[in-house]
């Protein structure tokens, strides 16, 4: 079976920006499978899912969904897709039911069918009590859970879901994690995207890490990690070039990057790699401000291939 | 696409009836203003409105007097008043009741003066021929200037009148002095004769006024219609500012992007609003122009009336909706906030009111304005609304005003497509 999502080089180039905020990716995503983009604000998640949702037009490349041409066929492609932007895409001042009713009938619902769908979203969301509460009377939860509902109406085939945790609580975080796993189970494709690493980990099957409008890594959360391992980041008193050079060689690291004073050091087992790692930076005639020790997990993976955190 | 198209329709106008200060502003606000000027200023445009009290003096209690308070009255432009509770008025209360501000204006006869005038035939010369004009200082010359106007015409009338029986007299004696014979009968047949010719209201030159044709009846608006139409239409382009400020809500708060990823045309979304906008416009004019027919007369102002042909009315009412609307889109394409935009579009609506005529009627204004009110849509919507209401014009006679306003929504509307950014 081809895949639900294939994109070909697709490229975003603002009007009167330096650079590009998409830059040549391509990826294929699978039928059913929760795929996350993970990236620091400002990587190109968002501008990577405006183009596949059809909201702007790519630059360059291609993309196809659900067997539907991106540049040719976007009346077919937008019934296949639902969008739950970063924003809360809600009217405030109307009632749960009546912004889901709204959202419906832009897909063609009417009567009946229409108020099953509503009902059957409110449910999903944990809304029904709720439902003819005005969105600006609810907690940030609910209006999160209630902007997952409008989304889902039309039953998409492809969801993507655009930072939905920002700004919640953790009960509320945790019952969009269980929603999006029901989701994944009733054959759903939902693309994630996320800057936070712990809900990209416990989510995805597959994980993009972008960069900067580009993939700089893709695979399994749990296979990233294994591979990069922890990282150590050393804040040094000199510029960190000649103690790369020295720590590279040390069995057990991954990676060394300098940049400037700071070193970023990949290993599969951090902690216990401190001690000779020190001993190097000695050797270099290096002196140590600051050390921290990143055990593994996304966080440490995107050190090690930016030598930036995710929140920087 | 029609469910879309309705059901946006049907969003907006919820939208809408949950926000008090938008109904506030398209309805409330212009309804005081009808209420409020049309109460106000029903004497200023009422023609039969006698708006200067003009108290008369007689200490001559002669011909010339009496020939002029009768002028004065006939004249029907003044409120004429010779007594105080009763009493004939006299200088001294004429001057008082000035100075109290209960009277603006005072015309003093001085006694003598219908007797001086009969001097004057008899080669008699006196200083004693002037009337006194006392006014408040406050009052505005333009209130004055057609009262001295009269005066100084009526005055000279009245004194031929007054003085032309006498002179007859003095004819006759004369003509005996001379040796003479003048018959009684024929002294008497001439009095009469002039005191026909000069009784009543019966002029040697009378003035008509007529309206050119085609412009079938008959009188300027009253107070009601010129502040029905006129405020109606202010609050119409109001709109203008709650539709900008719609959109670009919408865009602050995202929910336009999961408008733009559902399977709806961008034009079926502009169409469903720009339906619940228009509708509202055509509410806004039923709920003013009921007001104006029905509530405002029984408040004690002047009636209106739908004019001849009502339906003239609703084509100008969609013109009228279209060319707002079409504003409203470039204000939201234009702004960056909805505050910009409502700030934006103030100076806009307000500039046009004013030079439209809503506020001031046109006639009045300097013939500069008159010429520059042809670039406001406000100027050809209230011209409409007034040639229907009470010039009797039919849906062909304003159609050339409703494709000026059409002709401004399309500027707009394409500028503001032109400009629009749906990202």
């Amino acid at each position: 079976m081809p895949p639900i999502v294939d994109i070909c080089e697709l490229t975003k180039q603002y009007p009167g920006s330096a650079g590009p905020a998409v830059k040549g990716i391509s990826l294929a995503i699978e039928h059913g499978e929760i795929f996350g983009l993970l990236g620091p604000n400002g990587a190109g998640k968002t501008t990577l899912i405006s183009m596949l949702s059809c909201l702007i037009a790519p630059s360059s490349g291609t993309a196809r969904i659900g067997g539907h041409e991106l540049s040719a066929e976007q009346t077919a492609i937008k019934r296949l897709i639902g969008l739950v932007p970063q924003d809360l895409a809600l009217y405030p001042t109307l009632s749960t039911r009546e912004n889901l009713v709204y959202f419906g009938a832009l897909y063609g619902l009417a009567g009946r069918a229409l108020a099953r769908r509503v009902d059957w979203a409110l449910d999903m969301v944990r809304l029904t009590e709720r439902a003819n509460d005005r969105i600006e009377r609810l907690s940030g939860g609910m209006r999160r859970r209630a902007n997952i509902a409008a989304g889902l109406l039309h039953q998409p085939k492809v969801l993507f879901l655009d930072e939905p945790t920002v700004g919640i609580d953790p009960q509320s975080r945790n019952f969009i994690f269980d929603g999006v796993e029901a989701l994944k189970h009733a054959g759903l494709t939902v693309i994630y995207t996320t800057h936070y690493m712990e809900e990209a980990e416990r989510l995805c099957d597959r994980l993009a890490i972008i960069d900067r409008g580009v993939v700089i890594a893709l695979d399994d959360p749990k296979a990233m990690i294994k591979a990069h391992g922890g990282t150590i980041v050393v804040e040094l008193t000199g510029d960190a070039a000649p103690a790369a050079a020295a720590i590279k060689p040390i069995e057990g690291v991954t990676s060394v990057v300098s940049d400037g004073g700071r070193l970023t050091v990949s290993a599969s087992a951090p902690a216990r790699m401190l001690s000779p790692i020190i001993e190097k930076i000695a050797g270099a005639g290096l002196g140590v401000r600051a050390i921290e020790i990143v055990n593994e997990n996304l966080e440490s993976v995107f050190l090690d291939l930016t030598g930036r955190r995710l929140r920087e | 696409m029609l469910i879309a198209i309705l059901a946006t329709a049907r969003k907006d106008l919820r939208l809408m009836a949950k926000d008090p200060g938008a109904l506030a502003m398209l309805f409330i606000m212009p309804l005081v203003f009808i209420v409020v000027m049309s109460l106000a200023m029903a004497k200023v445009y009422t023609p039969s409105a006698k708006t200067l009290v003009v108290a008369v003096a007689d200490e001559d209690h002669g011909a010339f007097a009496t020939e002029l308070v009768q002028e004065l009255k006939s004249t029907g432009g003044f409120e004429v008043v010779t007594d105080d509770h009763g009493k004939p008025l006299e200088r001294a209360d004429a001057e008082r009741l000035i100075v109290q501000r209960r009277l603006q204006v005072a015309l003093i006869v001085p006694a003598g003066l219908s007797e001086a005038l009969r001097g004057v035939l008899g080669g008699r010369r006196t200083a004693a021929r002037d009337i006194f004009l006392e006014t408040d200082p406050s009052l505005s010359p333009d209130v004055l200037a057609p009262l001295r106007g009269a005066l100084n015409g009526l005055a000279q009338q009245s004194a031929f009148r007054s003085m032309s029986s006498a002179g007859i007299d003095l004819l006759a004696q004369q003509l005996t002095a001379s040796g003479g014979t003048v018959p009684e009968d024929f002294t008497r047949e001439l009095k009469r004769r002039a005191s026909q010719a000069q009784s009543g209201n019966s002029s040697f030159v009378a003035v008509q006024e007529r309206m050119p044709a085609g412009m079938a009846i008959e009188r300027r608006p009253n107070s009601v219609e010129q502040n029905v139409p006129g405020y109606t239409l202010f609050g119409l382009f109001f709109i203008a500012m709650q539709l900008a400020a719609n959109i670009l809500e919408e865009r602050r708060l995202g929910t336009f992007r999961r408008l733009l990823a559902a399977p709806v045309p961008r034009w079926a979304l502009m169409a469903g609003k720009l339906m619940a906008f228009v509708t509202i416009n055509i509410v806004q004019v039923a709920v003013m122009f009921a007001v104006g027919v029905w509530l405002l007369p029984r408040l004690g102002s002047p009636a209106m009336s739908f004019g001849a042909h009502p339906a003239g009315l609703i084509v100008v009412t969609l013109a009228v909706a279209l060319a707002a609307n079409s504003l409203g889109l470039l204000l939201a394409a234009v702004a960056r906030t909805p505050a910009q935009s409502t700030g934006l579009g103030l100076i806009v609506v307000l500039t046009s009111a004013m030079i439209g005529g809503v506020m001031v009627p046109r006639y009045l204004m300097p013939p500069f304005m008159q010429t520059l009110g042809i670039a406001f849509p406000h100027t050809w919507g209230l011209m409409a609304y007034q040639d229907v209401l009470m010039r009797g014009a039919d849906v062909a006679a304003i159609l050339p005003a409703t494709a000026v306003l059409v002709g401004f929504a399309a500027v707009f509307f394409s500028v503001g497509v032109w400009r629009f950014r749906w990202d």
